[in-house]
């Protein structure tokens, strides 16, 4: 018999996490270490590695194809491009205390697509080889060009079998007609709510008058539009941040379900002070957050989730799970989705027009009118997965886990770290590690918040296999 | 159970089963671990604690790590074929 190559960690006093390559996860002990390591299995070990896809008979067998499939889908293979991040207008009608590399005030002049850059824009969707396509107008505030908005949603709607809109916007001065462009079927709304009134002041309207006109924007939205038109995202600032229910409740009041909590975006100079300690900073805010919702679900008629804890948990349960775009391996760049600036230049993310916007690093990949450079993207895109990586390679995470180059060369100008040393693999870890340690707890209402998550009736202890 | 306090050493002898993953070992203890440094004469280690440390669970790190590359090293070639069948595909 063949085992597959099993990666292990340690998770308590003589307890120990295994996982191969294409994902099967199972949980032992020192004992079974030293066995596997020194090739003396028991009957029992060889049985249960090979009814979990842990090992093989013979190349070709159903246990060896299994895991291959099961490999193989836990790559990335990019897709035609159907997404595209479009930026009309930089300019916008508030100052958030972290945005001041990507807005410029809203009177200023030279921040919008001129007709040209709009007509480039077209024509490059219009080159497209997808029969559906997926727009995020960003900003900027985008409402403040409805004029673009509209046109190329009419260009979009009429080119592709289905298309769809997501329009970011801070809800802060929404005309009637803007009511109107944002109530069509194919268009949705995603906004900034830092959690609850206060925060919010504090970190964006500045003005308490500013904040309740944003609030009744916002669940006028939610009555008008629909819950399932609208999500909004809390920007906590791990220095000074709300309460965990607080979020909760405030979430919960305007119907809204999932949270996805970003910490706040530091660039350049202010980044540095976002170091190794903040990091701890928001890994623990992050955990008390994770309390919090569990708390919550354990009495709630509607279960609420953190947007990317979710997504993390059914990686590890879905291969072929690879909707977030930070979050996949290899993480292919210029491939799939794009982000068109307010002059009309490539980026292959949004963190990569900042980073270039701020003088960091140009990070751009063309323009509108010249093409993509293939050139630079392949430069960016020889370091995409994590599947050879020294480090990544003894880890146990690895096959749900993704790669961030850009992440990288944004906090550290390189990407050749250790990656112990990296946010990324930090915040990664600590989000695996606490995924794992609720996937093994009998705790009653994690395991409720667990089924809710993965979209089950019940979290069935299978789901969590061990072997002695 | 006895704790290393900042500064102090500890010697861990290897078996020669082991033997050959030593090197490697401690080159890569010696960038990824933050709790102890980590030098080797090729059959056993010497870990300074950076930081007050049970000894226990740095032998067990220490004896994990080893395995680790055991593991590594011995499931190359098969993960290597893997990789080629794949690629044939
Ligand atoms: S980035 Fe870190 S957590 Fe992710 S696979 Fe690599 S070593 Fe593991």
């Amino acid at each position: 018999m063949n085992v597959w190559p099993l990666r292990f960690t340690d998770v308590g006093r003589d307890a120990l996490l295994f996982c191969d390559e294409a994902g099967g996860f199972f949980r032992s002990d020192d004992a079974f270490l030293e066995r596997y390591a020194n090739d003396i299995l028991t009957e029992a070990d060889r049985d249960f590695l090979l009814a979990g896809g842990h090992s093989f008979e013979e190349e070709g067998d159903r246990h060896h194809v299994g895991f291959a499939a099961r490999w193989a889908k836990r790559q990335f293979v990019p897709g035609p491009l159907e997404y595209i991040i479009l930026v009309p207008t930089l300019r916008c009608d508030l100052a958030c205390r972290y945005c001041q590399v990507s807005r410029v005030n809203a009177n200023a002049r030279g921040f919008d697509w001129n007709e040209a850059t709009l007509n480039a824009v077209l024509a490059l969707i219009d080159s497209l080889t997808s029969e559906r396509i997926k727009i995020e107008f960003q900003g900027g505030e985008p409402l403040l060009r409805l004029d673009l908005l509209s046109r190329v949603r009419d260009f979009c709607r009429r080119r592709f079998r289905s298309a769809e809109f997501v329009v970011c916007t801070n809800l802060q001065k929404v005309s009637e007609e803007a009511w109107a462009f944002l109530a069509a079927a194919d268009t949705f709304v995603s906004t900034s709510f830092d959690g609850d009134a206060l925060t919010h002041t504090r970190q964006r309207t500045l003005d308490p008058a500013q904040t309740a006109t944003f609030l009744s924007n916002l669940e006028r939205a939610m009555t008008t539009l629909g819950t399932g038109k609208v999500s909004a995202l809390p920007t906590i600032d791990p220095d000074n941040p709300p309460a965990p229910d607080a979020i909760i409740a405030g979430f919960a009041r305007l119907g809204l379900r999932s949270i996805y909590l970003r910490p706040v975006n530091y660039h350049g100079f202010a980044r540095k002070r976002f170091g190794q300690g903040d990091q701890q900073l928001w890994n623990a805010y992050y955990d008390r957050f994770i309390d919090a919702l569990i708390a919550y679900n354990a009495h709630a008629a509607e279960p609420m989730e953190e947007f990317y804890f979710t997504h993390c948990l059914r990686r590890i349960f879905r291969a072929g799970h690879h909707g977030h775009v930070d979050m996949r391996n290899p993480n292919i760049l210029g491939a799939d989705y794009l982000v068109i600036d307010h002059d009309g230049t490539l980026y292959p993310t949004d963190e990569a027009r900042m980073m270039t916007r701020i003088g960091q690093m140009d990070l751009s990949i063309g323009s509108v009118f010249g093409g993509l450079d293939q050139e630079k993207l392949q430069i960016l895109n020889a370091n995409s997965d994590n599947n050879f990586h020294e480090d990544c390679g003894q880890c146990v995470f690895q096959p749900f886990c993704g790669v961030d180059v850009i992440d990288d060369l944004s906090r550290y100008g390189r990407i050749d770290l250790s990656r112990h040393e990296t946010a990324f693999c930090r915040r990664h870890t600590a989000l695996f590690t606490r995924i794992f340690e609720l996937i093994y707890t009998d705790d009653a209402a994690t395991r409720r918040s667990l089924a809710a998550w993965l979209g089950v009736p019940a979290f069935d202890p299978a789901l969590a296999p061990v072997h002695k | 159970m006895k704790t290393l306090t900042a500064g102090e050493s500890l010697d861990i002898e290897v078996g020669s089963g082991l033997a050959p993953y030593v090197e490697a070992t401690a080159l890569r203890l010696g960038y990824a671990e933050q709790l102890f440094s980590v030098q080797t004469d090729g059959s056993r280690f010497r870990v300074t604690a950076r930081a007050p440390f049970d000894r226990e669970a740095i032998e067990r790190r220490i004896a994990h790590a080893l395995y680790r590359e055991k593991i590594r090293v011995e499931s190359a070639p098969l993960r290597a074929r893997f990789l080629e069948l794949l690629s044939q595909r």
